[in-house]
């Protein structure tokens, strides 16, 4: 059984439509990669499973439960959480208080898991009281994942983790990301930065215009010729 | 009831003025001014200083300037007739409307819509500080009080209540013709478009700030001739008419129960609001009436000594209700309403 | 705030207006040291402005939108503490120094719990049903002016409209060198305003539900995403900032040489309370206290030259100054 499971999501803006049906599953323990042109709907996408945008059609399954009619605060402590590509923390929170506001609903002593998110993320252990908005870009996408990841979630959604970051610490993110994974949270993540993500990836979705044009493993889709030249820049 | 009709008809077309040109604010423009009561005051304090006779210090009127253009036009042989003096106050308002507003938007347009309510609200107490402080200009609290009436003398007083209120009709009329010609021109496309979206229409090429400060101007000189109408018509102004309540807020009642951006939305609101208004006045005599008719006696027991003060509430909670029940105003349901009896009259005309 | 247009400035002009602060800084700062008494009464007065000012901005921060009704809001305070002082409570003046007694000690909390209670009840019944419309911040804006007007004759009808009086009694001032002389009661504002400021500062840094109004004020959508529950925040946000205009609504009566209160006192100080949101950087309430004092002092010292009913003008005066300079207030804003 898939741990997200999404057929048939319609979703959108006010009167504009954005997702015309798009079905989408991420088993346990897979990294999936959304790429696809500027306004095909990956964002809405990632926005419609956590339900910060309400789908208007479709259903929405994880870990065998249908979540679509759920507020985002209701799906969120089911095991899936979500990394905005910017505005991504809270700025005129320190880094724990950051990181405390990820464990929101944790009921226990968050105090563990913060150590635990440190150990991962030693740069952040020195900042610790600094506000998350001083941080550079780097540091920056780390306390996103970290604030994520406090939930110990089951799914974690990354919108462009790789945003504006130089190479060097793409490498380093992307590193992250196959960390992560190993510890056994599934991951989907939108990317620009297609060829790089797809081959760390099991899976990837190519989304153009709302709809799911292709549907392969990583390696494949990277090397598909067509996907090459209409989304990867490859003449 | 003639008279009481005649005068709550001035008023409501006195209101009606204001509420245009807070539609040219709002309702077109997207310019949320909640310092109507400013411009309501210069308007009046301007027409009112030029056309009131010199003051008497033996009276303790302590306003140094005075136009005295009543008396000095109506001593001239046949424009005398005419009450000119009339328009040049009514032009009066309108000027110092508009430099204040020239002035007051090019520091405030830019600013985001709550901040430039703030800033409004800001300039309208300033300028009723103003009034209400400096004697030498406005005669302070006391207020001015000599306020001459256009055809005062030719028209016996008993009658005098119908022609004023036709010269209203015809001042409004004027104005809200201009502004529906120019809302129909490429001009109020370009505003409509800014309200609409502003980023799009700063990208096509307009000048979204030009645009935005020619409205305000335009809509604090239509508010400026409404103080001159209100200040002829009660021929006494003090600075207690400017407060935020009587001069601004019941103003936004009536855009909002009226419907902004549209054209009848104004009159439909003034009438209405203004009905309420002076209505309401009755109410507490019929609340009064109600614990013994139906013999209830919480009422009485609780002694409400500020019952007559019902009105106040009852306006602010109906703003609240048309936004909450009602968001484009009650103007589209008397069209619908409208629409259907004349479709039953075309249906009873055909059977 | 400002277009970009007005933000892009070339270095010369930076410098120039860097200079120009630095003046008006220096010029400030003289007058009040010149009328070092009236710069204490802007102080006290400052105190009061900033329970209204950190509750019109706290709930800016996580609505955006700036609240009319606030000051009738205080004004509620103040009437529901006469009504509890006059018909509930037991007859009572001249407690210690000060001008009350004790039973307003009572009243405080009580006016406080109950504005709390009416400022909850407009969010449930009006702003809330608003936002799901996703109607535009000005309708908002609107219905808070709505809501300001009603409060207002609810409070004109019950209590009608003449001037009244908490029961007080006449106290002495306390002389100080220089001349300076200070009412006891102002000392009581100033320390209530302070005690309250601090169990702010409290909650906003030490509790789960502070933080979480400090994060949806931050990135509402990344709260959402965080699970943190907004629409309750928003209630939390109402309840404190409600609670802090009664007590802002009683202490301005007490600040007041007669103890007198009438259905404006509340909305006449909006002027001066915006003015202290927008120059402390609006949405941030550590910027709205010192905003406050900022606006308090001005408005206080400038008695000095001009009339006092030109107060709320000076208030202005000043926010427009500040505004030139820092458009984004003195503090940093988050709208």
């Amino acid at each position: 059984m898939p741990l997200l499971d999404a057929t048939g999501i319609r979703a959108g803006y006010g009167d504009t439509e954005i997702l015309h049906g798009v079905d989408m599953r991420v088993d346990a323990g897979e990294i999936v990669t959304i790429i696809g042109p500027n306004g095909s709907g990956k964002s809405t996408m990632m926005k419609s499973i956590v339900g910060i945008v309400q789908a208007s059609a479709g259903e929405i399954c994880f870990d065998g439960r249908r979540i679509e009619a759920l507020r985002a605060d209701r799906r969120i402590p089911l095991g899936l959480c979500y990394v905005p590509q910017t505005e991504n923390v809270f700025p005129t929170l320190t880094i724990t208080e950051n990181l405390e506001m990820g464990g929101f609903l944790r009921n226990d002593k968050l105090d563990g898991r913060i150590r635990e998110m440190f150990e991962l993320f030693p740069d952040l252990a020195e900042k610790r009281n600094a506000k998350a908005g001083a941080l550079s870009g780097g540091q920056r996408q780390m306390m996103a994942v970290a604030r994520a990841l406090m939930l110990e979630p089951k799914l974690l959604l990354l919108d462009e983790p790789t945003a504006g970051l130089s190479p060097l610490l793409m490498g380093t993110v992307f590193q992250m990301v196959r960390d992560i994974n190993a510890t056994g949270v599934a991951i989907l993540m939108v990317e620009h930065n297609a060829k790089k993500a797809l081959s760390i990836s099991h899976r990837g979705y190519v989304l153009a215009m709302g709809e799911v044009r292709m549907e392969n493993t990583g390696p494949e889709l990277a090397s598909d010729p067509q996907v090459g030249r209409l989304y990867l820049g490859n003449e | 009831m003639l008279e009481f009709l005649t005068a709550f008809a001035i008023l409501v077309g006195i209101y009606s003025v204001f509420t245009l040109g807070l539609n040219v604010h709002w309702g077109y423009t997207g310019l949320f001014n909640i310092g109507v009561a400013g411009f309501f005051a210069l308007g009046a304090y301007a027409a009112s200083l030029l056309t009131i006779r010199p003051p008497l210090s033996n009276q303790g009127e302590d306003y140094l300037y005075s136009g005295d253009l009543a008396n000095r036009l109506d001593a001239l042989p046949v424009i005398g007739v005419l009450d000119l003096w009339f328009v040049a106050g009514l032009l009066a308002a309108a000027l110092v409307a508009a430099v204040v507003a020239l002035v007051v938007g090019t520091i405030t347009i830019r600013l985001r819509g709550d901040y430039l309510a703030i800033a409004t609200l800001g300039i309208a107490e300033s300028v009723r500080l103003v009034f209400l402080n400096e004697r030498w200009l406005s005669n302070g609290s006391r207020g001015i009080y000599t306020i001459p009436r256009p055809f005062g003398d030719i028209v016996a007083p008993q009658d005098y209540d119908r022609v004023y209120l036709v010269v209203v009709l015809v001042v409004f009329a004027v104005l809200f013709a201009g502004i529906r010609a120019l809302m129909h021109s490429p001009w109020g496309r370009v505003l409509r478009a800014i309200r609409e979206d502003e980023v799009t229409a700063e990208a096509s090429g307009k000048h979204v700030f030009r645009f935005k400060l020619q409205a305000f101007v335009l809509g604090a000189v239509v508010m400026g001739i409404g103080g001159a109408l209100y200040a002829f018509n009660f021929r006494a102004i003090s600075p207690i008419t400017f407060t935020p309540l009587l001069g601004t807020f019941i103003i936004w009642a009536m855009l909002v129960a009226g419907g902004s951006g549209r054209l009848y939305g104004p009159i439909v609101g003034a009438f209405v609001v203004w009905g309420i208004w002076s209505g309401s006045q009755f109410l507490p005599n019929v609340i009064e009436l109600l614990p013994e008719a139906l013999n209830v006696p919480i009422l009485d027991a609780l002694d409400l000594v500020g019952l007559p003060n019902i009105r106040f509430f009852a306006v602010g909670v109906l703003v609240v209700l048309v936004l909450l029940y009602a968001p484009d105003g009650i103007t589209p349901g008397i069209v619908r309403v409208r629409e259907r009896l004349a479709a039953r009259a075309r249906h009873h005309a055909r059977t | 705030m400002f277009i970009t247009a007005r933000t892009m400035r070339s270095p010369a002009m930076v410098r120039a207006s860097r200079v120009v602060q630095a003046v008006l800084a220096i010029v400030f700062v003289a007058l009040a040291l010149s009328e070092i008494g009236l710069a204490m009464n802007g102080i006290f007065l400052g105190s009061v402005l900033a329970l209204g000012a950190v509750g019109i901005t706290l709930v800016f921060g996580v609505m955006r939108f700036a609240n009319i009704a606030h000051g009738d809001m205080m004004t509620m305070g103040a009437y529901v503490a006469f009504f509890l002082l006059v018909s509930v409570l037991p007859e009572h003046t001249g407690l210690g120094p000060f001008t009350f007694g004790f039973p307003l000690l009572i009243a405080i909390p009580v006016s406080m719990a109950a504005v709390a209670a009416l400022a909850v009840g407009m969010d449930v019944f009006v702003f809330r049903r608003l936002r799901l419309r996703r109607a535009n911040i000005v309708t908002i804006e609107i219905a808070s002016l709505g809501l300001a007007i009603a409060i207002r004759g609810f409070i004109q009808m019950i209590w009608d409209t003449p001037v009244r009086y908490f029961p007080n009694e006449g106290r002495q001032h306390i002389s100080l060198p220089a001349d300076i002389s200070i009412a006891p009661n102002h000392i009581f504002v100033s320390g209530a305003a302070l005690v309250l400021a601090i169990a702010l500062h409290l909650l906003l840094t030490r509790t789960k539900q502070g933080k979480a109004m400090r994060a949806t004020s931050d990135n509402p959508d990344l709260a959402r995403a965080s699970g943190i529950n907004t629409d309750r925040v928003l209630l939390w946000t109402w309840g404190i900032a409600g609670a802090l205009a009664g007590a802002a609504g009683v202490l301005l009566v007490i600040f007041n040489a007669t103890s007198q209160l009438k259905p404006t006192i509340g909305f006449q100080l909006l002027v001066p309370l915006f003015a202290a949101v927008v120059v402390g950087g609006i949405g941030n309430p550590y910027g709205a206290f010192l905003g406050a004092m900022l606006i308090g002092i001005s408005m206080e010292v400038s008695t000095a030259w001009a009339l006092p009913t030109y107060k709320p003008a000076i208030a202005f005066t000043v926010m427009v100054v500040v505004l030139l300079f820092r458009p984004r207030g003195l503090f940093g804003s988050r709208g």
